[in-house]
């Protein structure tokens, strides 16, 4: 019995998602168009990118709380910028201050000797009243800049830029994870900490290196984001970190460590967006989208439990 | 011929302890050598200053004749030393392959790709080369726990080293498992490596070891040929005084009926289990591992549900389904495994030991602890048990093993339970200690209090209990009386074959 | 050394923290010398510190509840609805109960669906603030009793009467934590699971206990908070539930569980009210203010950690990389 039902395990989220999108289907068929789908792919990015960032967080045991204080801050450091520098040279101070705040909550970590939690959850305020200060808690409007559009309605090889963008970065991630020491550290790490380092892998180095690919994830969710809204603003991105843990936990990544989904990250997260995007099209507004997206996590989950538990039992 | 060791006076000393003074003995290339003694012996610092992680005070360490300077792991993995610990550090999420060369994984030159079949062809070469069967792309966590003691031990072995020190390494091992072990060490010897083995386990020592160095407050008591002695005078330098064969002073049981159990069964673990106790009767359960004693203990206690059987206790029927409800029936339990499943580490010593009762000892409708009435149930059991620990208030973690032991003795007894239940009560605690609750154990017999007990431990079976019934595969093949038996007849029964045991002495 | 645990100042770190901090404003601020700035601080603090009483059980038993400031905003609709019709005692029970009800719900997930704790409060972070918009369609309630704004603002013989309702509750919680069955048995799971079992402790009803103090005393503070701002709205308080594991923790209550103190939680809540007022009174810029209670935050945490890892953790670091640096050569 072990062998189908640890497949139902990690599948389980394809699972759910498809049949909600079956469910939806049947409500509203519109949702099945060339045009809708692009739409959904196109929403589900933001948060799947740092989704996928956040997968190697939780493998390795650990939270970063503070990414929408990260993406709030990103946008504002484009809002800013990218008048002067253009969008690719604002993108790419973006990517600097973001990967040196990522440090800094790794370091916090390791040399501070702070669980993820309440570090992250201190840097998170931290972080986002640097946003706040560096717009002096303005917007940061960029009406006049075309270059920014691209990143939204620009298409790379054909493919529209945000889906290709989300594409690039999975497959990395997964890369990563599969076929890199980088990875069977995280697990490590993520199995047990105390083994790890007995074993000789650097979990300080480790650990670092997994703050910073949250927060260069985010600022890629960042950009993105920026592009929509066409502001910077240090208000945004309020919840984003628990959307961002909801779609890797309910992708399969295991909250005790050790054990990742990469690509079931992924799919949760075009999942959460299906939601809403089915919902808008039956004409429901945002809050029954939050209230759906909370059932179904506890609905999934408690099936999960559920089969769990009755495995548990015949054994 | 050189020695590998040599320990020229040792001395270790931590603020208010001698761990070790004036220690001295040498090692032979290629010898198996048990370091054996009580807990806080010093066994396990003069492990720690061979692995690195102390310093002695004073004295020296030679290696292979050579003034050894170790001042850490890495010096000590340099002499080519190497230790394996008690406490498995293994990454259950990772492969087998993966935790032995988690620090050295074969990478692509100039990239960072992992390369796969490498890795798993050096760790089967490993594995194979020390006669494991283990398969290199395993998952850790899909390995039982004696598999993950290989791999411990692959793990110190992959080193290269000359030098093995194993500590207590059959802890977790099923009897055919510790063959196992044995085989290697045998296959290490005759390769030429050094084994320093520490263990509290007398066959262990006769079976597979050379020569046998016994510590005793910190000071090296003896070093003798294996062959030369004999488990009581091991266990005499280990103790220091008579080591009396403890036996009760005869039958204090009752003819009424405590408990009678009849048709237990439980799929997969144990069936059809029928016996009877008497009021005041100490009676032990004794069988190999995985043989479903420990199952049938905790099936009565209501922590294992039960597919059919009746229990009658004073002659009523009785439904346990849960430890609460054993608890109301008069039933304790003490557990083996203290640290995880027993004690609370935290709370007060107080604390721990009132919490069975705490709603019953609780005034106004159970809403008020009364603290004055739980300070005189522990001084009531500080008394009997003869319980050491600073203050009343001090957090339990910080008591000794068989303090800790006997805190759990403590809750089960406050409770004022008629039948005691006892899992592998005494694993883990030194020799002084284990009489101590071998005299405990008589005296609440003589209380009318009847105790069921599972043990590993025959000799301790024999010397405590009036009967013992013998669990193989899930069903009692043995009901003796302790006085007629020997470790032979209980060992027939529990293997459930007619032919002679080694391991008889 | 059986000395009561209330004047054990190790264990006190954080009163030493508040008193040293009051000092040093002191000596920077004359307004620090008035009595209404500290009732004010007072007051300020009992808007978490009131529902960090029933958090503080939850992190005993290693668990947390994420929910807390949606469940707040729902409760706080609740509040606007009721208290024309019931008065302010019967409010508060039956705010009491709602929060109770909702906690009883988290624990449900939690205890019996065998939901992991962050999951299922996570889920209901959304969910419960989707049904305060809802309720509301999206618009801010307003009370319409006149009288019910006294209970968040007033004063009762001096004393802000949100402030008395967090030394009565803290004092009520203290006792439930350390002189009945429930509250041993609330350390005792967070000690260890597979102990309290054996000793009987019925575990999943204990839990979902929890969850349901915890609920109820996140509907008075609801009650507290909403009288303060005369109108509650679906976005209230967003991030609340941060502010709240902030103060637990900052008390000294480990994450992990096992121990903890409600009075030191409470304290905790003082702390921070502290801080926010005495950087208003420096006027402090809005947004730097949050960087500093960001790093405030750190130096105390890292203060925790420093005290209980320090010795393990650098040994085993030492340990480990020399054992890498070994393992390379072979």
């Amino acid at each position: 019995m072990r062998g189908p039902a640890r497949l139902l395990e990690s599948y389980f989220v394809y699972l759910v998602a498809a049949v909600t999108l079956a469910v939806f289907a049947l409500l509203t068929p519109n949702i099945l168009t060339g045009a809708n789908i692009i739409n959904l792919l196109t929403n589900a990015a933001t948060v799947a990118i740092a989704a996928a960032g956040m997968t190697f967080a939780i493998t390795a045991g650990g939270f970063d709380l503070s990414i929408g204080s990260i993406l709030a801050l990103t946008t504002c450091v484009l809002g800013k910028l990218v008048p002067h520098l253009g969008a690719w040279g604002a993108v790419a101070v973006a990517l600097l201050v973001g990967g040196v705040l990522g440090a800094v909550n790794g370091l916090i970590v390791t040399r501070l000797r702070i669980q993820t939690f309440v570090a992250t959850l201190s840097t998170m305020i931290v972080y986002r009243g640097l946003a706040l200060i560096y717009t002096a808690g303005r917007d940061a409007t960029l009406y006049a800049n075309l270059d920014v559009k691209y990143f939204t309605a620009g298409a790379l090889l054909g493919v529209p830029f945000p889906i290709a963008l989300t594409l690039l970065v999975f497959l990395t991630a997964y890369a990563v994870y599969r076929w890199t020491p980088f990875g069977v550290f995280v697990r490590g790490i993520g199995s047990n900490q105390v083994a790890a380092q007995v074993s000789g892998i650097p979990v300080d180095a480790v650990l670092i290196g997994v703050f910073v690919v949250t927060a260069t994830t985010t600022v890629l969710s960042g950009t993105l984001l920026t592009s929509q809204l066409l502001t910077g603003n240090g208000r945004v991105g309020l919840g984003f970190e628990l959307e961002v843990i909801t779609a890797t936990i309910l992708g399969g990544t295991s909250l005790s460590g050790g054990r990742g989904n990469v690509w079931g990250t992924l799919v949760a997260a075009l999942l959460l967006t299906i939601i809403a995007n089915g919902l808008n099209l039956l004409g429901l507004a945002d809050p029954y989208q939050r209230l759906a997206k909370g059932l179904i996590f506890i609905v999934a989950l408690a099936l999960d439990s559920l089969l769990r538990l009755l495995r548990e039992r015949r054994r | 011929m050189t020695q590998a060791i040599e320990l020229r006076h040792i001395t270790k000393t931590f603020p208010g302890v001698a761990a070790l003074s004036d220690v001295s003995f040498d090692v032979p290339r290629g010898e198996v050598h048990a370091v054996v003694g009580e807990n806080g012996a010093g066994k396990s610092t003069l492990m720690k200053i061979l692995g690195g992680i102390y310093r002695p005070d004073r004295g020296e360490v030679l290696i292979d004749g050579q003034l050894a300077h170790i001042r850490s792991i890495h010096d000590s993995v340099a002499h080519g030393i190497s230790v394996v610990y008690q406490e498995f550090n293994l990454m259950p999420e990772l492969t087998v392959a993966e935790n032995l060369y988690a620090a050295d994984l074969p990478t692509l030159p100039w990239l960072p790709v992992l390369r796969r079949r490498p890795l798993h062809a050096r760790a089967g070469a490993l594995l194979a080369g020390l006669g494991l069967d283990l398969d290199p792309r395993a998952l850790v966590k899909d390995l039982s726990v004696s598999r993950r003691q290989m791999l411990e031990i692959a793990k110190a072995l992959r080193l290269d080293a000359s030098i093995l020190i194993m500590d207590e390494p059959t802890a977790s091992l099923a009897d055919a498992e510790v063959e196992k072990l044995y085989e290697i060490i045998r296959g290490l010897r005759a390769r030429g490596k050094t084994v320093l083995y520490i263990s509290h386990r007398m066959k262990e020592i006769f079976d597979v070891t050379d020569r046998v160095t016994v510590l005793r407050d910190g000071r090296r008591v003896g070093t003798e040929l294996t062959s030369a002695l004999t488990p009581d005078s091991v266990v005499r330098m280990m103790v220091g005084r008579e080591v009396k064969r403890f036996s009760s002073e005869g039958p204090a049981a009752s003819t009424e009926e405590a408990l009678a159990v009849s048709g237990l069964t439980r799929r997969g673990e144990f069936e059809d289990v029928s016996f009877r106790v008497r009021k005041g009767e100490i009676v032990g359960i004794a069988g190999l591992m995985g043989s479903g004693r420990e199952e049938i203990l905790k099936s009565l206690y209501g922590l294992l549900p039960l597919d059919s059987g009746k229990v009658r206790i004073e002659g009523r029927e009785v439904r346990i389904e849960r430890p609460e409800d054993a608890i109301q029936l008069g039933i304790g339990f003490v557990t083996e495994d203290r640290k995880d499943a027993g004690i609370f580490p935290l709370m007060s010593v107080r604390e721990n030991v009132s919490l069975n009762v705490i709603q019953r000892i609780a005034r106004l409708a159970g809403l008020y602890v009364d603290e004055r009435r739980e300070r005189g149930i522990l001084a009531e059991y500080t008394r009997f048990l003869n319980l050491r620990y600073a203050s009343e208030a001090q957090p339990v973690m910080y008591l000794s093993g068989g303090n800790q032991q006997k805190v759990l003795l403590a809750r089960a007894l406050a409770a004022r339970c008629k039948i005691l239940l006892l899992l592998e009560p005494t694993r883990g605690i030194d020799v002084g200690a284990k009489g101590e609750v071998y005299q405990l154990m008589a005296e609440l017999s003589r209380q009318g209090i009847t105790l069921l007990m599972v043990s590993s431990d025959l000799p301790e079976l024999l010397a405590v209990c009036e009967r013992i019934l013998v669990v193989w595969q899930g069903r009692i093949t043995g009901d003796l009386v302790a006085g007629q038996a020997d470790e032979a007849a209980i060992m027939l029964r529990a293997t459930g074959t007619q032919a002679p045991l080694h391991g008889d002495r | 050394m059986s000395r009561p645990p209330w004047f054990d100042l190790r264990e006190r770190g954080i009163l030493i923290a508040v008193a040293l901090f009051w000092a040093i404003c002191a000596l920077a601020n004359p307004m620090f010398h008035e009595e209404s700035t500290y009732l004010s601080i007072l007051r300020e603090a009992s808007f978490v510190g009131v529902a960090g009483i029933g958090m503080t059980f939850c992190i005993i038993s290693g668990d947390f509840d994420l929910s807390v400031g949606s469940m707040l905003s729902l409760l706080a609709i609740a509040c606007v609805a009721m208290v024309g019709h019931t008065g302010l005692i019967l409010a508060v029970v039956l705010v009491t109960l709602l929060g109770a009800a909702c906690g009883t719900l988290n624990g449900a997930l939690i205890a019996i669906l065998r939901i992991p704790a962050f999951i299922a409060t996570l889920a209901m972070y959304f969910i419960y603030r989707a049904l305060a918009y809802i309720v509301t369609n999206g618009q801010p309630v307003q009370f319409q009793e006149r009288w019910f704004t006294a209970v968040g603002n007033g004063n009762l013989a001096g004393i802000p009467i949100p402030f008395v309702y967090l030394l009565i509750l803290t004092a009520a919680g203290t006792y439930i934590l350390r002189r009945t069955p429930f509250g041993r048995q609330v350390l005792a799971i967070g000690n260890s699971r597979r102990a309290s079992e054996i000793s009987g402790i019925r575990i999943a009803r204990i839990r979902i206990l929890i969850f349901a103090v915890v609920g109820a005393f996140t509907g008075i503070a609801a009650l507290l908070i909403s009288s303060r701002l005369w109108s509650a709205n679906s976005g209230m308080k967003i991030g609340y539930e941060f502010d709240v594991i902030a103060a637990v923790v900052l008390g000294g209550t480990s994450l992990a569980g096992g121990k903890g103190s409600v009075v030191n939680t409470s304290i905790a809540a003082v702390f921070f009210a502290s801080l926010n007022t005495a950087m208003n009174m420096f006027h402090v810029d809005s947004y730097m203010q949050r960087v500093v209670i960001g790093i405030v935050l750190l130096f105390a945490f890292s203060l925790n950690g420093i005290r209980s890892y320090v010795g393990e953790r650098l040994r085993l670091r030492r340990a480990a990389r020399d054992l890498g640096l070994a393992a390379r050569r072979a």
